[in-house]
């Protein structure tokens, strides 16, 4: 009688391993993250290739990046940010610099994310420079955490493999909740079988500027597009600069739109009024949790690029006002203090009309493709328009004094008047209003210069 | 730890079990109870590890009052023994689960503005807080006197049942805990508990939880008043829902029970197969109806008293269930709502009034229906938004005419919905399942294979949901 509850046992077992391999096969076939597609060598954005947003996960694809050109001479410069990171694309870097980069932009930027991904590349890569891009609000808040596949760092990303993948993010996208492979099917949103071989590779040379009237940024690795398909449902199209100029395409306002977008989208954005915003700058209470954990990790990245000889650039981007609510105090100029004893850096988000002006923003906390022209072009180029500062440890206080001045005479406006007054569209800080040729000849000149 | 969870499944059990049948195989009894406790607290301590000392404390506390009120001669001195004890669990309960009520009460009657405490509630509180008390309450009547220490804490911290029940009473889990023959493997209570475990993780995974996130993500915005269609469709699914996770915990732990050859009392028969509120209640939730049955209602019915008789003592034991379910007004109205309908149908089968099936069942879950509105709202603002939707025709017709937008449902949820329903009313629920397996297991003509298939492909299709397994509906109770 024992054996027949063994069968009984051992049946169920049976059928649990069949149902566990189709399971596997299911979310191999349908792939609703898009990871095996990465894996056959393929560099793409997934989201290109119908991965939804919510699937998405730019680390992950910045990792497959990296690991389909080893030890190729593809690229010689990397650059690491977060979302905010994205305007300061590969073919800039390239227009001013000469030389090839790639980009592993992930959204919502973490030093922890930052420090790895640069440890991997030098670690096989043969590299020349890196550019890392902050943004203030790392030193914030955290990514979401929870199974939330967009903010998932990879497991591979730790590994020291030359190619392939780690074992434990195979599982993990083998026995991925299903949900996303039926709600693919479900969706007809599925690559499905017959699509998942009919990816074509990414040409090797993609990343040099302007190759080709199609080349967008959704063909760039670790971009993360923001805008697209929300705006276009919401009424407004994708404009202007992309036309000009392939890559650049955050700039999705139509001229007409941009009272209305400024006005809802970076302003008065999620809903919050304006002059309610600038209480939190203001008025509210700062915790800078990661402020110690992210110097040491700028520190272990600084260690990295002596050991590996690398030359190291570090940008801390245009911001504008609003975004400045959750981290600017005291605590925060410390924290640059910091940053500048380890490292020279640039700043372009001291207090300017650039970054004062909301036309220079798509929301409170991305700037336009425009604003991350100028910048490299001071970095690089002439600065035909002046902007940002190169801050030393010896110029420090200097710099710093001068933050605290602006900030404390906007505090005082604030208190005195309940709001503080931007420049508006059209004023001389407005980068949104200068005409095309104008950027597309500074680029040419910069393509010139680097040749 | 939830069991429906990868960490649980191939982790956390085979280690407890093998370990524990392991021991029994040298006959080490004693070390197999110890081990088992010990599992039960790891279980416990990886659900809630800040209020881990506190619950081992309590386990500690309510064994030696216990142990002392059964040995205690004078009555005086065991009654106050008794009341100690039982004011002290629920303190306990009182202060993690009642203090911002509380506190946003008195704010609200005095105009002051104390600031409300942040705190999170134990898991699996309410439920071991009700068999502690039940553990003094039978030790004052002499009931618990030779209990080992050991069998005391297994029934206490067995973890099938330790966050959300089946509410077990030691009568029927200690001497199971004592007795030997259940100390070795049985491979028939092991298919048995893998039918069970596998019936709770479909329903869990497969049913309850997409259906449980659709209908919250609805009841989290009602600001207004939602046309009739969507109140209508997801209080239908919260109530469906509802019925599947809680029932879902009850098999897995069942079948959790089997693997140790512990027989967990049943918790759920059909209840949406009810005829009236009165055989609702003895179908839903049946050992927390149990448990209130013995230590409330039967403490004040007294037939001899005014004011204590049968409606009352209703009304005050639904009054208790309302208020220990959820610290809000919101609970405790749903509880007086449950109550009066039980005394209506109490009333109608005493005086034989017996209205026709056709009338009866659709009445009842009708019923069943509004009530969940009641329990699932935030506020009594967003229950009157929706009951008003649910009865506001005027949207419905506008909707038909084509002046207004019809819904939309989300089409897999919707056929979800429509098996849970089918599955919820004329499908045999999983009792009824158990007992014809149990029926076919010793047969040699291999009916029981069918079932024991059928197990393995729910068990497989829930490991693919497993990557996303919410937190059970009763664990915020």
């Amino acid at each position: 009688m024992k054996n027949h509850y063994k069968k009984l046992i051992c049946s169920f077992v049976a059928v649990v391993l069949v149902g566990v391999i189709g399971f596997a096969g299911l979310n191999f076939f349908v792939d609703p993250f898009g990871y095996f597609r990465l894996s056959e060598g393929f560099i793409t954005n997934l989201e290109s290739i119908g991965i939804p947003a919510g699937a998405r996960n730019t680390r992950l694809e910045a990792v497959c990046a990296l690991k389909n050109t080893l030890r190729s001479d593809f690229y010689q410069g990397l650059i690491v940010g977060g979302s905010k990171s994205e305007v300061i694309t590969a073919e800039l870097m390239q227009t001013y610099t000469g030389i090839k980069y790639i980009g592993c932009v992930a959204m919502y930027g973490e030093f922890e994310y930052y420090e790895k991904i640069i440890r991997f590349a030098l670690q096989h890569q043969q590299l020349q420079h890196i550019v890392l891009h902050l943004s203030g609000i790392e030193i914030w808040e955290n990514p979401p955490s929870g199974g939330i596949e967009t903010y998932r760092t990879p497991d591979t990303i730790t590994t020291q493999m030359d190619s392939g993948y780690s074992l434990k993010d195979t599982l993990y996208y083998l026995f991925a909740d299903a949900n996303n492979a039926v709600n693919s099917l479900w969706s007809g949103s599925a690559p499905g079988f017959g699509q998942r071989f009919s990816i074509q590779p990414v040409p090797e040379d993609r990343y040099s500027p302007f190759r080709s009237e199609n080349q967008t940024l959704s063909q760039q690795v670790g971009i993360s597009d923001l805008m697209d398909e929300s705006n276009i449902s919401a009424g407004t199209a994708r404009i202007s600069m992309a036309k000009v100029i392939p890559f650049y395409y955050r700039d999705v306002r139509e001229i007409e739109e941009k009272n209305t977008w400024a006005n809802n989208n970076v302003l008065n954005a999620y809903g919050i009024p304006y002059n309610s915003q600038l209480a939190q700058l203001f008025v509210a209470k700062k915790d800078l949790i990661n402020k110690n954990k992210n110097i040491e990790h700028l520190r272990n990245i600084i260690n990295l690029c002596n050991v590996y000889n690398v030359e190291f650039t570090l940008i801390l981007g245009s911001t504008f006002l609003i975004e400045r609510g959750s981290y600017e105090c005291p605590e925060y100029w410390d924290y640059l203090h910091q940053i500048a004893q380890l490292t020279d850096f640039y700043d372009f988000s001291y207090f300017c009309d650039i970054n004062m002006n909301p036309y220079n923003f798509i929301d409170p906390t991305h700037n336009l493709d425009f604003v991350a022209i100028v910048m490299i072009d001071n970095l690089y180029g002439d600065g035909v328009i002046p902007f940002g500062q190169k801050v030393t440890a010896e110029n420090f206080d200097e710099y710093i004094a001068q933050r605290q001045s602006d900030y404390y005479a906007l505090e005082r406006e604030y208190m005195e008047t309940g709001t503080v007054q931007l420049p508006g569209a059209g004023d001389e800080s407005d980068l949104s209003a200068i005409p095309g040729e104008f950027w597309l000849e500074m680029l040419s000149r910069a393509e010139k210069n680097a040749a | 730890m939830i069991f429906s969870t990868y960490k649980f499944i191939f982790l956390f059990f085979p280690i407890t079990f093998c370990g524990y049948f392991l021991l029994g195989k040298y006959n080490q009894n004693v070390l197999m109870k110890i081990w088992l406790v010990a599992a039960s607290l790891v279980f416990y301590a990886q659900g809630d590890p800040n209020f881990f000392p506190v619950f081992v404390l309590s386990i500690v506390f309510n064994y030696i009052f216990g142990t002392g009120i059964g040995r205690l001669a004078l009555s005086f001195q065991k009654k106050g023994m008794l009341a100690l004890g039982v004011l002290a669990n629920i303190l306990l309960l009182g202060y993690y689960k009642y203090t911002n009520f509380f506190l946003e009460n008195v704010n609200a009657l005095t105009g002051l503005s104390i600031p409300l405490k942040t705190m999170v509630l134990p898991i699996g509180i309410s439920f071991f807080t009700f068999q502690l008390i039940a553990y003094l309450i039978d030790s004052y009547r002499g009931k618990t006197q030779n209990y080992d220490i050991l069998d005391y804490l297994l029934f206490i911290t067995f973890f099938p049942q330790l966050i959300v029940g089946p509410i077990i009473h030691h009568g029927e889990a200690v001497p199971q805990f004592a007795d030997e023959k259940n100390q070795k493997i049985n491979p028939q209570n092991m298919c048995i508990g893998l039918l069970m475990f596998s019936m709770g993780c479909a329903k869990k995974l497969l049913l309850a939880d997409p259906l449980t996130e659709n209908a919250q993500m609805f009841f989290d915005v009602v600001t207004g008043v939602p046309d009739m269609l969507s109140a209508w469709y997801h209080s239908i699914e919260y109530t469906v829902s509802y019925y599947f996770d809680l029932s879902a915990y009850a098999d897995m732990a069942i079948g959790l029970g089997y693997f140790f050859n512990i027989k967990l009392p049943e918790n759920f028969n059909s209840p949406y197969k009810a005829r009236d509120f009165q055989d609702y209640w003895r179908r839903w939730h049946m050992t927390l109806s149990r448990f209130l049955s013995d230590y409330v209602f039967r403490s004040y019915y007294d037939k001899t008293k005014r004011f204590h008789g049968y409606y009352a003592a209703t009304m005050v034991t639904f009054f208790v269930s309302g208020f220990w379910h959820g610290a809000g007004w919101t609970f405790v109205a749903w509880g007086l709502v449950n109550g009066a309908l039980v005394c209506v149908a109490a009333y109608l089968n005493r005086k034989e009034i017996h209205i026709p099936g056709v009338l009866a069942y659709p009445l009842t879950a009708l019923g069943v229906v509004l009530c969940r509105v009641l329990f699932v709202s935030d506020s009594f603002e967003t229950a009157s938004f929706v009951f008003r939707g649910m009865f506001q025709f005027r949207d419905l017709a506008q909707q038909f005419s084509g002046a207004l937008p019809p819904p939309s449902f989300d089409m897999k949820l919707a056929l979800l919905l429509l098996i849970g329903i089918v599955v919820c009313w004329f499908f045999p629920n999983s009792g009824q399942i158990r007992e014809r397996f149990i029926a076919r297991l010793d047969e040699k003509s291999g009916r029981a294979y069918p079932y024991i298939f059928a197990a393995g492909v729910l068990f497989s299709l829930s490991l693919m949901f497993m990557n996303k397994v919410a937190t059970f509906l009763y664990f915020q109770f």
